[in-house]
Formats: C-alpha cells, sequence, structure tokens
C-alpha cells in the first residue's frame, strides 16, 4: 500500500478559506499535507489529527526564511509552497495565534503577487492575440480547410489552441480573483477558514480530467496516425475495399502491369495506402499503372499505357462532404487550367462532379459519409468510371 | 522608497509604531503590542512581518539591528510625525464622539 496520496491541485489555490478548510479535512481522515506540485497536492497516510492549516503570500516576492522563522515561534510550521503561496500547518490543540488578525494588513501582502499577476497577465493577452491573428491569418491563406481538419494537422492545431486557451483563463482568473481577494480583505472582510469546499473541488475535477484527457488524446494522435499507417502493393485480385481498379475500367485481358519496385518491396506503381484519421475513420490512397503491349495510343505516341489514382474517404460528419469536394478540386486544379468541370445532377449522388482535360478525366463523388476521388489517364469513358464509383462507394456510405 | 500617503492608519500600524517608540525585535514586538493594548490587540505573526516589511519600504520603522537571528526595528523621524499626526487625528475623532458620553454613562 502506498505511503503517500495524490489529489489533483487545479488552477485555484487562490480560493485560500477552500484549500485550508479541505486540507483540514484531509488531515481529518489520517491524510496529512506534505507538498504541492503541478497538478497534485500530496499526501501522507498517518493518524487522523486535528490540524489547522493558512495559506499565506508574502508581501516581499519570496518567503524568507526569517518571515518562516517569526511563524514558527507563533506555533506555525512551513508544510510546502505552491508558487507564491505558501502553506502552514498547527495542531488544532495549541490554539496558536491566527497568522493575520487584520484583513488590510493582509490585503498588502497579496500587492507584489497582485502585480505580478496582472504584469503576465497583459503579456500573455497581448501575446495570444498575437498568435490568434497569425492562425487566423494562415486559416485564410490555407487553399484546403476542410482537408487540413481530415488530414489531422488541424485536429491537432485546435486541441492544443483550447488546452492554450485553457491555461490563459486559468491565470486571467486567478488575476482577477487576487484582485478581489485584496479588495474584499481591504474592506475588512477576513478569509473564511471554513469555506465549504466540495462543490468548487468535484468540478474542477471534472474539468481537470477533461482537458488532461484532450491533451493526452491530442498528444496521441499523430503515433496513432502512425500506426494505422499501411502501405502495400494492390494484390491483381478483387479486393474488398471500394477503389476504382484500372483492370475494372480497361476490361482488356492483355491489360499487364508498369511495375515500380521501391526499396521495401511494394510496387509504387501499383500500391493502396490505408489510413486513418479522427474525422475519416477510413481511408486510401491508390494508384495503379498499367499498359497493354498489343496497343497503341489513338495518337500513335506508343503502347497504350493508362493509369488510375483515387482517393477515398470514409467521414465521421457527412456535413464535411462539400468543403472536402471542393479541397480536392482545388488541390488538384494546379494541373488542370482551363478543364472542363461539370457538375452532374444524380439521384444516387450527393455530390458528383466530373473534370475532364487532355487525357484525364476525373471524378469527385460524395455520397453518405463516403467521398471518392478518382484521376483516370486513359481512352475509356468517364462515363464506365460513374458506373464503377457508383458499384464502390455504396461500401463507405453508410 | 513607496512613501506613507497620509490619513488613516491600521490599528496594525498604528500600534506597531506606538511600540516601536522603544526599539524591539520581531518577536518581542508582539508581545509588546499586547502590553501596550492592555491585552486588547493580539497580532498574528503573518500581520506583524506584512506591516514591518511594508512601513520599512514606506521609511516608517528602520532596521537599527540585524544579527541574522534577530531584527531590531526603531521609528524614523518620519514614522514619529506620522504616529503624533494619527494620535491627533484619533484624539479628534474622540472629541467629536463626545456626544455620545451621557447616553454610554447612563447604560
Amino acid at each position: 500500500m502506498s505511503k503517500t496520496v495524490r489529489r489533483l491541485l487545479v488552477g485555484d489555490i487562490w480560493r485560500i478559506g477552500e484549500h485550508e478548510h479541505w486540507f483540514s479535512d484531509m488531515a481529518k481522515d489520517g491524510l496529512h499535507l506534505e507538498k504541492m506540485s503541478f497538478l497534485f497536492a500530496h499526501f501522507r497516510k498517518g493518524e487522523p489529527k486535528d490540524i489547522r492549516y493558512r495559506i499565506d503570500t508574502s508581501s516581499n516576492k519570496k518567503m524568507s526564511e526569517e518571515e518562516k522563522a517569526y511563524y514558527r515561534e507563533s506555533g506555525w510550521e512551513h508544510v510546502s509552497r505552491f508558487g507564491e503561496f505558501n502553506v502552514f500547518s498547527s495542531p488544532a490543540a495549541l490554539q496558536a495565534p491566527e497568522l493575520h488578525t487584520d484583513p488590510a494588513e493582509q490585503s498588502y501582502t497579496l500587492a507584489s503577487l497582485d502585480k505580478k499577476l496582472r504584469t503576465n497577465t497583459y503579456i500573455v493577452a497581448l501575446l495570444t492575440l498575437f498568435i490568434l491573428a497569425m492562425n487566423m491569418m494562415l486559416w485564410f491563406v490555407y487553399d484546403a480547410p476542410t482537408l487540413a481538419f481530415i488530414e489531422g494537422d488541424m485536429v491537432f492545431f485546435a486541441s492544443s489552441s483550447l488546452l492554450y486557451l485553457f491555461g490563459v483563463y486559468i491565470m486571467v482568473r486567478t488575476t482577477l480573483s487576487i484582485r478581489k481577494l485584496r479588495v474584499t480583505l481591504l474592506e475588512g472582510s477576513p478569509i473564511n477558514h471554513q469555506a465549504p469546499w466540495k462543490k468548487h473541488y468535484r468540478v474542477n475535477q471534472i474539468v481537470t480530467v477533461t482537458v488532461v484527457g484532450i491533451a493526452a488524446a491530442s498528444a496521441a494522435l499523430p503515433w496513432v496516425q502512425m500506426g494505422m499507417h499501411k502501405e502495400e502493393t494492390l494484390p491483381l485480385e478483387e479486393v474488398d475495399a471500394p477503389i476504382v481498379r484500372l483492370a475494372d475500367i480497361e476490361q482488356n485481358p492483355d491489360l499487364v502491369r508498369n511495375e515500380i519496385m521501391n526499396d521495401d518491396g511494394v510496387d509504387i506503381g501499383n500500391r493502396v495506402i490505408h489510413n486513418w484519421r479522427l474525422l475519416a475513420p477510413i481511408q486510401y490512397e491508390t494508384n495503379e499503372n498499367g499498359v497493354i503491349p498489343e496497343e497503341v495510343w489513338e495518337d500513335g505516341s506508343g503502347s497504350y499505357s493508362p493509369s488510375v489514382s483515387t482517393l477515398v474517404y470514409q467521414l465521421r460528419f457527412p456535413s464535411m462532404k462539400e468543403g472536402l469536394i471542393t479541397d480536392l478540386i482545388a488541390k488538384n486544379e494546379l494541373f488542370f487550367t482551363g478543364a472542363n468541370v461539370k457538375r452532374l445532377e444524380s439521384d444516387f449522388f450527393d455530390v458528383l462532379i466530373t473534370r475532364e482535360n487532355d487525357g484525364f478525366k476525373e471524378v469527385f463523388a460524395g455520397k453518405g459519409k463516403g467521398v471518392m476521388y478518382v484521376s483516370y489517364f486513359g481512352e475509356r469513358e468517364v462515363a464506365t468510371v460513374l458506373d464503377i464509383v457508383a458499384k464502390k462507394i455504396g461500401l463507405i456510405a453508410e | 522608497m513607496v512613501k506613507y500617503a497620509g490619513g488613516p492608519m491600521t490599528e496594525a500600524m498604528y500600534y506597531v509604531l506606538l511600540t516601536l517608540m522603544n526599539p524591539s525585535h520581531g518577536y518581542g514586538l508582539m508581545q509588546a503590542i499586547e502590553e501596550v493594548s492592555k491585552g486588547r490587540v493580539k497580532m498574528g505573526p503573518g500581520t506583524l512581518y506584512g506591516v514591518l516589511a511594508r512601513m520599512q519600504k514606506e521609511g516608517l520603522i528602520v532596521l537599527t539591528e540585524n544579527d541574522g537571528r534577530r531584527k531590531t526595528y526603531g521609528i524614523t523621524a518620519a514614522g514619529e510625525q506620522a504616529l503624533r499626526q494619527e494620535y491627533r487625528r484619533l484624539q479628534a475623532l474622540i472629541r467629536d464622539g463626545e456626544i455620545l458620553k451621557a447616553s454610554e454613562e447612563n447604560e
């Protein structure tokens, strides 16, 4: 059995009376405050005791040994420090005098902390505005916002921004609360050392666990994505995946592969890449390159060698479909200036767009959660490609 | 150095200055204040340390001796002037409160 117990300690140490009361209640259960760290208060297991705790700040930058000695002579032992806050304890039986007998004077001891917090908050607020402005600019400049979200960079960005904003929120709240505490003390209202703590403690626990959970998940995301990434040579036979195959388009038994082997033994001319993303749990990226040795291109420029590449997404939210298709069209536009883009009406598809240019035939199709992008280079009709897309997209639409 | 701007003093300030008319060290001050106030004012160590640090910054008191372990404080001329000014203010307050005297005596 462990000799120490940890409890979450989150960003609201300025609720001085509540913490003092909490530490006392813990001591009554035999858990004695030992130290405070970034996220936790550490308690040592022992005999239940009736102990008073007081949290104090110093008017100097740091609480001096001399100051601690003053307190010790009055029966208060220094227990731990958390930032600017020092915790002292004294057995209730000792009936040590209160540390502060004059709320107005206690208010002055918060002056330097108040000033420091305000300065820091101004700096952080300016920094935050600057970062937000930068990100807004990046966002507007970026030509494929939905794609960025689906590819995961933006998910990571959004969750880390959330964490950052949470930190700023804690900081601003602390600054305002210390300010308010100073005013209250100056008006002569002392700190309530018996303030009820349970409600704020529970709320804080929930908030902190949620925020830490989001942080951990977003830190793990790139590793999960890496783990789910798989690259392999496409088998010659049918695969049970919503992929438009070159053989299905060409319908010619003489079609053979143009192989391009890489160091890992994967034919990068005929491969499939499996990916997982938070917002697109199923993702395929394929490309196939073939040749029909007996056939020549219509313009007579050598052996007929068609190729196809596809991008397949099953989205978590169907509402992202339009945005993704817009981004896919824009992303590949570089090579298709002056192409003939057609948006087709369809009872079957939710979105259906084709683009043709100089032997390239592209299909952008969306149905339910599924989005398929096919880029085919060859002499078969785009209608042939559409038929295959219609057959395959059902696998990912729901 | 932040100068004391005048105006009403806190009770802690007043009693520390009053007690420091005879130079004294920290812990001795706590007892001296209790004596001077005939047991009415029991000053906590946090309040005492805070008020000493603040009044030292304001130039109302000064360290007269520092042997490392104990620091002895004394009042400065500015401190004494401020204390006397506060004393006169408090006297004025008492004089103005004379009208209460009759009813107090009848109780």
